[in-house]
């Protein structure tokens, strides 16, 4: 299947959307300021009229190439693109200061792009399994399994589980409006013809992690950027390759581990394999001044991360940060139900997206090691300006869907509301969670009581819903402990470790 | 420009709204008609949320009241900020009316301007191109049609 998959992708021209996918996640990744997630909503609106395996394997690229190209601005200016690579910076600067800029570009390429061949190849021969067993699941199940998709807003709260909950079920009630799928009834529609369909999923997204991204730019316009450290040679030794081989793929298991934990995060992923390393590594009183181990870990690790990421989310339609949650939506946008049905219903565009991931990680090495001086001084573009661009292709994008004025108000609102949000401390990705999977949460109660002729009982007696209910009360309740002791979880130890020994880094 | 607000009065606000929130969904709902079968009334699923709004407002108000949490809303270059806050609603209310290839440039240079790109090369050329590159890609490429507005004339 997976060949199928892979002679699909190279005869339909896919390639070539996925060498645009990466290289646009590569850019957006080397940024500081702008995100994969903001990077994905921006791409969507142009995926809407491709085949949806292309689109979404494009869409993948370009979230592994940002996460890869956050590297490249942690190495260069000693400022992480995207959080993933907050690790990266730690030996990465030192080592480009001491002139050896290009051994760290290259160590990161090669390690990005193996630690996320290893996550792909594992995703690619892990996903069918669960989703086998995912396959057996009734409505019952479901219902548990979204609510326990839910309770990842635990993860994502931040300092108060309240303020996550309350935006969770905000966007549970936003995905509410419109003709209920069930009985046909208009909810919260305010006789509105446009919103008969419902809030438009790429408008929210677009608003809350495009919008109002950009207006915290906007913010910051006026911080100085940062002078870059020049690269003279791009590559590293086979010496350097065999001494960080053992540590990429332990990272690469570390970090697709983790990924496919919901809850987690490719930031966690990088910092766990970042410890790991410096724990088990003989030259660990290197770490932090420059040793390739360093850099090669974390990276590894965040990459293979998005790879782990994907398996719950195929497989179970349960996203574990926000990342995934974009693409979840872009899934659903593009018209794909997400979930083991996906593997029995439309398998080719599974496997055509399996490969796609596995190839948009050899293109990180091609693109990574040969491009490397151009983006670079694509890093040199002057911020502000790329800010007042993104709002103009942000704003549009959100009309162009259905070209649909209500979709712009919808993204402009959710862009400022996100913004101010972010400012108090309110956590946006549980609205999107709450968007997602508020609709599955009721169709599949209202399946299951027809079933059951009205009974609620049967959400309690099936053994695998029973599973989910102790899962999810032992999730909630860990997390509800946590915020009364304010007990640190180990990765929030590690970073604040990682934190301690970044401040003495400053020059 | 920086203002410190040590209050909790947002999270206080927030739980209010909250409140009145699930109030009107409560109303709301009353009007949706029944579901015959055993299938979820249309009322139901959005009161369930509700109830689960009200009791994660009520910690929020009991934290915030308790001093538990502090709400710290800091935000650098207001004028900034709002002003463009302002533009991007601007440009959602006239893009219809006005066309997208003015309100598009329009919006990027005022945007340059607040952020305080002096040099007149960018000035003219980013709102320009940027324009033009935003609507080869949508108009041209993917045929969505962006609406003309008052240059109509010229398709």
């Amino acid at each position: 299947m997976l060949f199928e998959g892979f002679s699909t992708i190279f005869s339909s021209g896919a390639v070539l959307y996925l060498v645009v996918g990466v290289t646009i996640g590569i850019i957006i990744g080397s940024l500081p300021g702008l995100t994969g997630t903001m990077g994905m909503t921006l791409l969507l609106p142009f995926t809407y009229s491709l085949p949806s395996d292309v689109a979404l394997g494009a869409l993948i690229g370009l979230f592994a190439g940002a996460i890869y190209g956050g590297s490249i601005a942690a190495i260069l200016l000693r400022t992480p693109g995207t959080p993933a690579a907050g690790a990266t910076l730690l030996d990465g600067y030192p080592m480009a200061k001491a002139g050896q800029a290009g051994r760290a570009l290259a160590t990161a390429t090669i390690a990005s792009a193996t630690g996320g061949l290893i996550g792909a190849l594992t995703l690619s021969f892990l996903a069918p399994l669960i989703a086998k067993v995912a396959l057996k699941f009734g409505a019952a199940e479901y219902v548990w399994l979204a609510v326990y998709g839910l309770t990842m807003i635990s993860f994502v709260s931040g300092k108060s589980l309240a303020k996550g909950y309350i935006g969770g079920l905000i966007g549970l009630l936003v995905a509410t409006i419109g003709i209920d799928p069930i009985t046909g009834v208009f909810r919260f529609t305010f006789d509105s013809m446009n919103l008969m369909g419902g809030i438009s999923i790429q408008a929210m997204l677009i608003g809350l992690f495009a919008v109002a991204a950009a207006l915290n730019s906007i913010e910051e316009y006026d911080k100085p950027q940062i002078k870059q450290i020049k690269i003279k040679k791009v590559g590293i030794s086979l010496k350097d390759g065999i001494r960080i081989l053992p540590h990429v793929i332990k990272s690469a298991f570390i970090g697709t581990f983790i990924g496919a934990i919901p809850g987690t995060g490719t930031d966690i992923a990088a910092f766990l394999s970042y410890g790991e390393a410096k724990r088990s590594s003989k030259n660990s009183e290197k770490f932090g001044k420059g040793a390739i181990e360093g850099i090669a870990a974390p990276e590894a690790g965040n990459n293979a991360c998005v790879n782990g990421a994907l398996i719950p989310m195929f497989t179970l339609g349960i996203p574990g940060e926000a990342g995934t949650a974009v693409l979840l939506g872009a899934l659903m946008v593009l018209g794909l139900q997400p979930g083991p049905l996906l593997f029995r219903d439309s398998p080719e565009v599974i496997y055509s997206v399996f490969a796609s991931t596995i190839t948009s990680n050899l293109l990180i090495i091609l693109l990574g090691l040969l491009g490397a001086r151009i983006f670079a001084k694509i890093l040199k573009l002057p911020k502000n300006m790329v800010t007042a661009v993104i709002f103009a292709l942000a704003l549009t994008g959100a009309f162009a869907m259905r070209n649909n004025v209500l979709d712009l108000f919808t993204a402009a609102f959710a862009g400022i509301i996100g913004y101010f949000m972010t400012k108090a401390d309110y956590p946006v990705a549980p609205v999107l969670l709450g968007i997602i999977l508020g609709p599955t949460v009721e169709q599949n109660l209202s399946r299951a009581l027809l079933i059951s002729g009205g009974s609620f009982s049967i959400l309690f007696t099936r053994p695998i819903s029973i599973g989910f209910i102790v899962i999810i009360a032992l999730t909630l309740f860990s997390h509800f402990r946590r915020q009364r002791k304010k007990k640190k979880s180990r990765a929030d130890i590690i970073a604040e470790e990682v934190a301690a020994e970044t401040a003495h880094l400053e020059d | 420009m920086e203002t410190k607000r040590k209050k909790n009065w947002i999270d206080i606000c927030v739980a209010i709204v909250l409140y009145l929130l699930s109030v009107y969904v409560f109303i709301e709902s009353s009007n949706f008609p029944e579901s015959n079968d055993n299938a979820l009334n249309p009322s139901a699923f959005p009161r369930i949320l509700c109830v689960l709004l009200c009791i994660a407002a009520t910690a929020l108000l009991i934290n915030a009241l308790r001093g538990k949490i502090t709400t710290n809303v800091t935000i650098d270059n207001k004028l900034q900020v709002f002003l463009v806050i302002g533009l991007i609603v601007l440009y959602a209310i006239f893009l219809k009316s006005v066309g997208f290839i003015l309100c598009t440039a329009v919006i990027v240079f005022l945007i340059l301007w607040l952020v305080k790109i002096r040099k007149p090369l960018p000035l003219i050329l980013i709102p320009i191109f940027g324009t033009g590159l935003i609507f080869f890609l949508f108009d041209l490429l993917l045929q969505v049609p962006l609406p003309p507005g008052l240059l109509r004339f010229l398709f």
